[in-house]
């Protein structure tokens, strides 16, 4: 999968057809493509239309003033000038890059871990990888619902645990201000890191055993195998892991969204700009403006995942 | 062969998918009938049925009785079939405003403050001819109620119900301290002694208690402060904020001063989801509420209630008025409706002596009809309702304007700076006012 990401397309027999630019293609080999096009053609004109028309419609709308109803008018870059100096805007966008700051190591370190582990020959093995699954395939409503409870400062697991059982200081999980934001991370490190377990678990599984096999017949310690030879053939799995996982981070939205009201002074702590995006378009019903912000978090997103890209081959080992 | 099966194969699968997408999409568009809705279209076969309208309303809990009044309804006018279309809160805005636009509405809806914004969008049908013509009287209902739903001369809603605020306290927990109850005629400063009392009494013996819950939210909480410190939230034409009043600055110091004092439950928690005002004191763990009336099903049926436990009374006064803050729902038309006449006998009957009487009898709100209040009582066994009408006499209606959807949130902002303490006072209301203003000057 990871391949794609470089830019080499295989056919069913594993052989590129790229072809060399000026090359004729054979009649054998257009109705191959000809036909892959048709097997595929429902699912681009879903994406043509829910992802393609959607976005530019988003674009357009970002330069009208879009409000209740009515017909939007084109006002230009007032939007994105409004936009420059939105205090709300910018403090979303802080706690957003907090988030990501915080959550993405968070899931990424403890999915290569687990799956590093989980690897191993231990005991119960499936088990656990099942266990460690379950986060995946839970809804981030319910996951958002049940941590709500945990953090309850009155009632939650954790402070009754604390005050009751420790006799310590209840703590504000989700009501002191510089807490919150890093209690909503927690929960995301949580729930997100499963199923870059899984993926990382492929990866690790697609590293051919001779090299360690090999490395301990030269008397190599399992911290350099893994610094030496798992990290290298592991870096392209990784690299898809950290690109997609910082993607995701920069869109969070229901774990904030279900656990924290918005009268609540942490909401302004740790709303993230997806939820800004729903409070101008869902609760203010000013959607041009609204479109203004998501199209601002697309540029920052993809510059980023751009950047990424082309330190692609700085980082990534493809054999 | 084979290349020739999977060309076929494809192009019904294409097929296929399309029309299951052209469905999905209708489904969509369509209108969500409920299961009521199915059984009322099979029982009533009569033939006349010639004009179908449609209702569009959000709360599952009021539907029950909504379709007995429906089922009435049809039963008096056979050649009309009104049914409900029920779109849960969340959406219900958003499919609103996505139905104007397609001229897909239904018939008849519910609308709450946000009325000044469809009004303008010119997706209500205003009803003063027909008031006119069947001569209703206006003054039968809540006044304040009334008058939400009057935009610029006109009268674009008739009002169902209404809602009052008045504080709620837990026997149980003042006959443990040994505190009397509230008096009817208390003020703010009797509430105060009697919070430190409680608190005092809590704290010797250990409990873990809240003497007062003073919510943060706008409704149950600061707009009636406001109100009776001679504050005001925006003005009467709606082109003024209110912010720069001190009698504001007042009222947010006053419920400071609650929470700093720890005579009332921290504002961090009441300002939870789980843990807010009404759902600590239904789980009986503050001994007195500012509560909702919108609340009295949810309390009706707790272990609360059940042991007769439940006390109501009035707010305290403070300089001298009780005066709280009160909003309803309407019943609005839609200009797009092809029944305007028939739209309006659905109207009428809903917010007729009959309609009115099935919803208090059901006890789900109170109807704004000053007549048929008394069934709202007797729906409640273990409450007190007499206290809710005092407050309705006394009350204002909810502040609204044009652009109340944007300074709502910027409103919210800043109070929960204040209540939270990152600023003052005085600060928070300049800044409230300065931004409020600003929207509301932007849109004229």
């Amino acid at each position: 999968m990871w391949e794609a990401f470089s830019g080499h397309f295989t056919n069913m027999d594993g052989k590129t057809i790229q072809r060399v630019k000026g090359q004729k293609a054979s009649p054998m080999h257009r109705k191959e493509v000809l036909s892959a096009l048709c097997f595929i053609t429902p699912l681009v004109i879903g994406i043509g239309v829910f992802y393609f028309y959607a976005f530019y419609k988003n674009l357009y709308y970002s330069f009208t003033d879009l409000g209740v109803f009515g017909e939007p008018n084109f006002i230009g870059l007032k939007n994105y000038k409004t936009l420059l100096s939105d205090e709300r805007f910018f403090r979303g966008l802080l706690n957003t890059l907090k988030y990501v700051l915080v959550a993405v190591p968070g899931i990424v370190g403890l999915a290569v871990i687990s799956a590093v582990v989980l690897n191993g020959k231990i005991k119960g093995a499936t088990f656990f990888r099942t266990l460690l699954f379950i986060p995946a395939v839970t809804l981030p409503s319910a996951i958002s619902l049940l941590w709500r409870w945990l953090y309850n400062g009155e009632y939650g697991i954790f402070n009754v645990i604390l005050t009751k059982g420790l006799g310590l200081p209840a703590v504000g999980w989700l009501t002191d201000t510089n807490l919150s934001l890093y209690s909503i991370a927690a929960v995301m490190i949580w729930s997100m890191t499963s199923t870059q377990m899984i993926l990382v678990l492929a990866g690790l599984k697609g590293i051919p055993g001779v090299y360690y096999e090999a490395a301990e017949i030269d008397g190599a310690g399992k911290f350099q195998m893994f610094r030496h030879i798992t990290l290298p053939l592991l870096s392209p799995t990784l690299f898809f892991v950290v690109v997609v996982t910082i993607i995701n981070v920069f869109q969070t939205f229901d774990y904030i969204f279900m656990m924290l009201t918005k009268e609540a002074l942490t909401m302004q702590y740790s709303m993230s700009l997806v939820y800004y995006f729903y409070r101008k378009a869902f609760i203010e019903f000013d959607r041009g403006y609204a479109a203004t912000v998501s199209m601002a978090l697309f540029v920052i997103v993809i510059t980023i995942t751009v950047l990424q890209m082309r330190l692609q081959k700085k980082w990534v080992h493809y054999d | 062969m084979k290349r020739k099966m999977m060309w076929l194969l494809v192009t019904v699968l294409m097929v296929a998918s399309f029309a299951g997408c052209g469905k999905e999409d209708v489904k969509e568009v369509t209108t969500v009938a409920s299961t009521e809705e199915k059984e009322t279209e099979a029982a009533q076969v009569a033939p006349r049925d010639n004009v179908v309208l449609t209702l569009g309303i959000w709360d599952t809990n009021q539907e029950a009785a909504l379709q007995e009044t429906l089922d009435a309804f049809n039963a008096m006018h056979p050649d009309i079939e009104a049914v409900i279309e029920l779109t849960p809160w969340d959406n219900y805005w958003t499919k609103l405003d996505a139905a104007a636009m397609a001229g897909l509405t239904t018939d008849v809806f519910w609308m709450n403050i946000y009325m000044p914004k469809y009004v303008n969008g010119g997706v209500l049908k205003a009803l003063d001819g027909y008031i006119e013509k069947d001569a209703v009287d206006m003054s039968a209902y809540v006044e304040d109620v009334t008058a939400i739903y009057n935009f610029k001369g006109e009268q674009w809603g008739m009002p169902k119900g209404v809602d009052a605020i008045t504080v709620l306290y837990n026997k149980a927990i003042f006959d443990k301290y040994g505190v009397a109850y509230p008096a009817e005629d208390w003020t703010y400063e009797d509430m105060v002694a009697i919070a430190t009392e409680l608190k005092a009494k809590i704290d010797e013996a250990g409990g873990d208690e809240y003497a007062l819950g003073m919510s943060p939210y706008s409704q149950d909480g600061y707009f009636n402060y406001i109100f009776q410190n001679g504050g005001e939230i925006i003005s009467e034409d709606g082109m003024t904020s209110g912010f720069n009043q001190e009698g504001n600055q007042e009222a947010f110091r006053k419920m400071i001063h609650l929470y700093e004092t720890g005579l009332s439950a921290p504002y961090e928690v009441l300002a939870n989801y789980d843990t807010n005002a009404s759902a600590l004191f239904a789980s009986g763990k503050i001994a007195m509420s500012y509560v909702g009336s919108w609340m009295m099903p949810v309390l009706e049926n707790s272990p609360l209630s059940a042991d007769g436990n439940f006390g109501i009374v009035e707010m305290p006064s403070q300089n001298g008025t009780r005066t709280s803050v009160m909003n309803g729902l309407a019943y609005c038309m839609s200009s797009q409706t092809k029944h305007p006449d028939e739209a309006w006998e659905l109207i009428k009957f809903l917010t007729g002596e009959e309609g009115n009487k099935i919803q208090g009898v059901a006890g789900i709100d109170i109807p704004a009809l000053t007549s048929a209040q008394h069934y709202y009582g007797e729906a409640y066994k273990n409450l007190e309702v007499a206290p809710i009408f005092s407050a309705i006499e006394t009350g204002r209606r909810y502040p609204t304007g044009e652009t109340v959807a944007r300074w709502s949130p910027v409103m919210e902002d800043y109070v929960a700076r204040m209540l939270g303490g990152a600023i003052s006072v005085e600060e928070g209301c300049a800044a409230i006012f300065e931004e409020m203003q600003g929207i509301i000057d932007s849109a004229k």
